[in-house]
């Protein structure tokens, strides 16, 4: 026993530190809203914003409408996306086994893209909702991918490995297809396919964000029953199935939850990167596995990597915003490789 | 759960895919005592427990005492341990330990089952790494943080496939004897797959061995571990015979046949 050459903490210590943490990320959160609604192009100061914030009534309707119209769907937007790529990310995480894994492994970024890229390239338009026909090719997109992958691995009973394999040959798929929408587009519908790759925050509007909002709601609520099985998945299949969990029928929940998440995600800004990665990451290294405090975390985690990666695209070129999905990985790296050098145990072997 | 009677399988079969893994199985493991499942690599041993606990689609028959037993009802009843022994998570071994009662613990962990947990990694030596992640603990500890999580489930029979395999002497010792205390304590059937004949011979009350998809050998282990049933069983030619201590000293000599 050369191991415990010093007492761990005890259990229930261990659970409120682990709340303490959690707690703490929400204030940051809370902190980066606040500073995420304060910039922006129009150079407003900081007493104009909290007073229109709070009494949006007796506010200048120029001031009102920046910030009610413009700012507040964006943060919320880049919350949303934070909070259903962070999720999104931990579940696949969990579910493949795989510390490499994103929501976006499977390839349904890759389809959500050709989907979006279809729709621009041919002009096509929805008669009474035009401005919901790119977001619904693309969430359409993520629902053949999943579907292809769903097939596939159904057949071959729902393993880790299968799935990845068949997620890696739609992913490739699909970017074939994405790159050959994008090389007979003409150059000004390549660059709005462009634009609309990168991710961006910009069409955010309070028609949109309550749909994600939906989205998300419901995925997070359908999963809070079973926290405890999915991190009954960290101890593999053999083990999850010999404490009584019926582990195809869990992943195919999960698989579903997480579809749902990622085309909240990338229906109404495009494909953001890395946030689906990154944000597990910092939330196991902070809280551990207990998924019951790792979701809430890397929820947040998420949300702060979106809304400090918006503040960022406001402030790299002032008086423009650039595409926060140019940003994400520039915000989320630091965090990262801080945690890896603070010397965070290994937690995949 | 004491004295819930003999487990009893007759005529057990089950294949993977084409491939038929146990031809009709029979032997009866006697409740409070620890029995040795042995057998060759590939003999069966890890499909007959896994058919036993209910995970595997199997025809034949189980029987705890009197009551036949459904698959559902072992899968909820018996404990069955894999062999696996990668634990690569930072689950602390606390939460290993909870997760044995998965089914039933709500999102609020009931105070009651927290104590419980504690108590049994108490009796393994495992009361200061409670909070240790499962990654930073030696091999031994973390075969005994998965028994204090079988144990935690409660069973009616307990399955453990080579618990022992990749644990030092002192460490097989400790498990072995945890497991004899149990048996006898709580008169559950404990079933054991095992290849270490010495520590068979001196830990089990009873051995059943597998060879050819059926067994062909049940009983205490002085009258199975013979020369000729190890011949049958691996293939090998082995010398038995019994020290001054009385305990059975086993020599293999050489692989029999062409293997």
């Amino acid at each position: 026993m050369t191991i415990a050459e010093r007492a761990a903490p005890h259990h229930a210590a261990l659970s409120r530190a682990r709340l303490t943490r959690l707690s703490v990320a929400g204030v940051v959160l809370a902190v980066a809203v606040v500073v995420d609604l304060l910039t922006g192009p129009a150079f407003l100061s900081v007493p104009d914003v909290l007073r229109t914030l709070v009494l949006p009534d007796a506010a200048p309707a120029r001031l009102r409408v920046i910030v009610w119209d413009l700012r507040l769907p964006l943060t919320f937007m880049a919350i949303m996306v934070g909070v259903a790529l962070g999720v999104a990310g931990t579940l696949m995480q969990t579910m493949l086994g795989n510390p490499l894994a994103s929501p976006y492994t499977l390839g349904f970024s890759a389809a959500a893209g050709f989907g979006a890229s279809l729709t621009i390239l041919t002009g096509v338009s929805l008669p009474l909702f035009p401005s919901l026909t790119i977001p619904l090719a693309a969430i359409a997109g993520c629902a053949i991918a999943a579907a292809m992958v769903y097939g596939v691995s159904r057949v071959r009973g729902m393993t880790a490995e299968v799935m990845v394999l068949a997620g890696i040959a739609t992913l490739f798929l699909f970017q074939s297809l994405q790159s050959l929408a994008q090389y007979v587009a003409s150059p000004e519908v390549l660059q709005a396919m462009v634009f609309w790759l990168f991710g961006s925050l910009l069409k955010a509007s309070w028609q949109n964000v309550p749909i994600v909002f939906g989205l998300v709601a419901v995925s997070l609520l359908a999963l809070i029953p079973d926290l405890w099985k999915v991190t009954a998945l960290r101890l593999g299949d053999a083990r999850a199935a010999a404490v009584g969990i019926n582990v195809a029928r869990l992943r195919i929940k999960l698989f579903t939850l997480v579809t749902l998440l990622t085309a909240a995600a990338v229906a109404f800004v495009g494909t953001i990167g890395f946030v689906g990665l990154v944000a597990p990451h910092v939330a196991r290294m902070l809280v551990g596995e207990d998924h019951r405090v790792l979701v809430p975390m890397a929820a947040i985690c998420g949300a702060i990597v979106m809304v400090s990666a918006s503040i960022l695209s406001k402030l790299v070129s002032p008086g423009a915003v650039v595409p926060i999905g140019i940003v994400t990985a520039v915000v989320g790296v630091p965090f990262l490789f801080a945690l890896t050098l603070s010397g965070r145990r290994n937690h995949w072997g | 759960m004491s004295g819930a009677g003999d487990l009893v399988v007759r005529d057990l079969r089950a294949a993977y895919g084409k491939t038929t893994i146990l031809s009709g199985a029979s032997a009866t493991f006697p409740g409070g005592k620890v029995s040795a499942l042995i057998g060759a690599n590939g003999s069966g041993k890890s499909t007959l427990l896994r058919a036993v606990a209910g995970l595997l689609p199997a025809s034949g028959a189980v029987r705890l005492g009197d009551t036949e037993s459904s698959p559902a009802e072992r899968r909820q009843g018996f404990a069955y341990m894999p062999q696996d022994v990668s634990g690569f998570s930072s689950l602390t071994l606390m939460e290993v330990v909870l997760l044995g009662r998965v089914t039933r613990l709500g999102f609020q962990v009931p105070q009651h089952f927290i104590a419980e947990a504690e108590g049994l990694l108490a009796r393994f030596g495992l009361s200061d790494l409670g909070t240790r992640a499962l990654s930073a603990v030696s091999g031994g500890q973390r075969q005994l943080a998965f028994l204090a999580q079988s144990l935690f489930r409660r069973p009616a029979v307990l399955l453990l496939d080579e618990p022992t395999a990749a644990l030092d002497l002192r460490h097989q010792l400790i498990v072995l004897q945890a497991l004899q205390d149990l048996a006898a304590d709580e008169g559950l059937p404990v079933v054991v797959a095992m290849h270490d004949l010495p520590l068979v011979a001196q830990f089990a009350h009873h051995v059943v061995g597998l060879a050819g998809g059926t067994t062909i050998a049940g009983d205490d282990a002085r009258t199975v571990l013979t020369a000729d049933n190890l011949a049958r069983l691996y293939g090998v030619a082995a010398e038995v015979s019994e020290l001054e201590t009385g305990h059975l000293y086993i020599t293999p000599l050489h692989a029999l046949g062409s293997a």
